[in-house]
């Protein structure tokens, strides 16, 4: 079981805020499923091989240079809260 | 049906037009009940419409996934946080997919974590085939679509079964490809190295069409799978010699009627002349704590970007950044914060090594066993999932009850496999159940070959 005191910090480490009633209910779910988990321990791993690619590939490079298909910035832009002199702007106060 | 379609629309017994207002005015009457659809483009269809007819789906309607991104329309990835979200640009599966005309976007549930439609902000899709129960998910509101008959195909995406669980609900046929086979470019990401984009229909001739169109070597992903010999999917092969694997699983929550479906299909299989064998997977049992110790580990890390600046739900009259982001982050829905707590929780110091590592290495050793296994058979059968649908209104308390409904997709998603479930007879109650077919990577030719064959249209 996990304490409501790791939730909290869980939270905060990945900038979610929960209200008290959030905290109570992820407490007794995230336990349920971190409980679950613990089927794992009793497999194995040892001897199994670090080279089995899930998925055929390996690590994919490209040469340092800029590629043909950029956006434009003013489309990159489109969804933001702000932008000034080509940066994104946000609320003066925040800062 | 694509085909026929194709036909009429080439010698101008329909026109592009006509076709596009006849599926628009079907989706807007059914949507009312059925709530497939975030938006109907119907400004976007008409203004898109091709000149000429030359490629296949040209003028074809589409109904697609809310998460991937098509240049100008609203992209929601059914969630609050994105709901006024315009897309930049357009994913490389939609360019390739030429002048289809786009119906709509299918509601999911938000970012794609669920498997009913219910953690969709827009509410949950209901199942053309009875609207007391939900089309499943997460890419819900495109099997609705194309089940009702307003959209002649769909593309989702699928990390976990989201294609095949609600194709399996509806009475459809979903195809998941091996991972890589299609660009996942413009495809809002969830778990990167698990995700596939995937293709909705009502037969497995339409799959296999789209299949051939959607499949492309794009550099825009790097893991996009460059292939040089082009398979086309629509010819397909000779089964009867066929190795066919019956997955041996746990009756425990496999619901009567689909199991009695499964059996059933097995007769049909050995009536086509292929072989049939028993394939036992020793840690098929691990598959669901393996998934969702990784996916929610790739979540959190994908969901972080969602800052409030550059896209999403921008905070007002806040004091300072700290602030700025959790008040950004705080209209994520119910599943989003489980899942990024989760991910954040197993990535972190002290349990990194008892829960990603240890994950990721059973991850390694169900693929050595799959290899293994597809070294005796060319196909794995199972059914896709082990209920039919569930009622509107069945309140899942325990998430973890939902998670491991996700038993016999979960694996394909773990190897990078390809699978296809497909509409496999009606339970007592008149739900559809799915058979799915599951193969080892770039096996596609062999499964859909043998999915056209054992495919059932309900009357």
């Amino acid at each position: 079981m996990i304490t409501q005191d790791e939730v909290v910090k869980i939270a905060k480490l990945a900038h979610i805020k929960l209200s008290q009633d959030e905290i109570g209910k992820f407490q007794t779910q995230l336990s349920e499923i971190l409980e679950y988990f613990s089927l794992l321990k009793d497999i194995d791993t040892t001897s199994v091989r670090e080279d089995v690619s899930i998925n055929g590939l390996s690590t994919i490079l490209r040469q340092d240079i800029p590629n043909s298909y950029p956006l434009d910035q003013s489309v990159v832009y489109s969804n933001a809260l702000g932008t000034e002199n080509d940066y994104f702007k946000l609320d003066s106060k925040v800062l | 049906m694509i085909l026929e379609l194709h036909k009429k629309l080439k010698a101008g017994n329909i026109s592009a037009k006509e076709l596009a207002e006849e599926y628009l005015k079907i989706a807007e009457d059914k949507n009312k009940v059925l709530n497939s659809y975030i938006s109907i483009t119907k400004d976007y269809a008409i203004s898109h419409l091709p000149d000429k007819i030359e490629s296949i789906l040209d003028g074809i309607p589409g109904c697609i996934k809310d998460n991937i991104n098509i240049l100008s329309t609203n992209t929601t990835a059914g969630s609050q946080v994105l709901k006024e979200y315009i897309s930049p640009y357009t994913a490389t599966v939609i360019s390739n997919l030429d002048k289809f005309t786009l119906i709509g976007k299918g509601n999911m549930d938000s970012f794609a974590f669920g498997s009913t439609t219910q953690n969709s902000y827009f509410g949950p899709s209901l199942n053309p085939h009875d609207i007391n129960t939900v089309a499943g998910g997460s890419s819900g509101g495109v099997a609705s679509a194309v089940a009702a008959g307003s959209a002649v195909f769909g593309i989702g995406s699928d990390t976990g079964g989201s294609v095949r669980q609600p194709a399996s609900f509806c009475g459809i046929v979903g195809l998941k490809p091996t991972y890589g086979l299609i660009s996942r470019y413009g495809l809002i990401a969830m778990g990167s190295s698990f995700d596939v984009i995937g293709i909705m229909a009502n037969t497995v001739d339409d799959v296999a069409l789209i299949l051939n169109e959607a499949c492309k070597y794009d550099p825009k992903d790097s893991t996009s799978l460059n292939i040089k010999k082009k398979i086309d999917y629509s010819k397909f092969s000779d089964i009867s010699k066929l190795k066919v694997g019956v997955l041996k699983f746990n009756d425990d929550g496999v619901e009567k009627d689909v199991i009695t479906a499964f059996s059933n299909s097995i007769e049909d299989i050995k009536k086509l002349g292929c072989s049939v064998k028993e394939v036992v997977i020793d840690h098929l049992k691990y598959v669901i704590a393996a998934y969702y110790i990784l996916v929610p580990s790739e979540i959190s890390a994908n969901m972080a970007r969602f800052d409030g600046i550059r896209f999403g739900y921008h905070p007002k009259g806040v004091k300072d950044l700290e602030e700025f982001y959790i008040e950004a982050r705080s209209k994520f829905e119910d599943e989003v914060k489980r899942r990024i707590l989760i991910g954040t929780y197993t990535l972190s110091s002290g349990y990194y090594d008892a829960y990603y590592s240890k994950a990721d290495a059973v991850r390694r050793l169900i693929k050595q066993e799959f290899d293994e296994a597809f070294r005796d058979v060319d196909v794995i059968v199972s059914p896709t999932s082990p209920t039919v649908a569930y009622r509107k209104d069945k309140v899942f308390d325990n998430p973890l009850e939902l998670y491991l409904s996700d038993i016999f997709t979960i694996p394909a998603n773990l190897i990078g496999a390809p699978a296809i479930s497909i509409p496999n007879g009606l339970s007592c109650d008149n739900l559809p159940t799915g058979l799915q077919i599951m193969g080892p990577q770039l096996s596609e030719l062999n499964i859909l070959s043998l999915a056209n064959k054992l495919y059932k249209k309900y009357g």
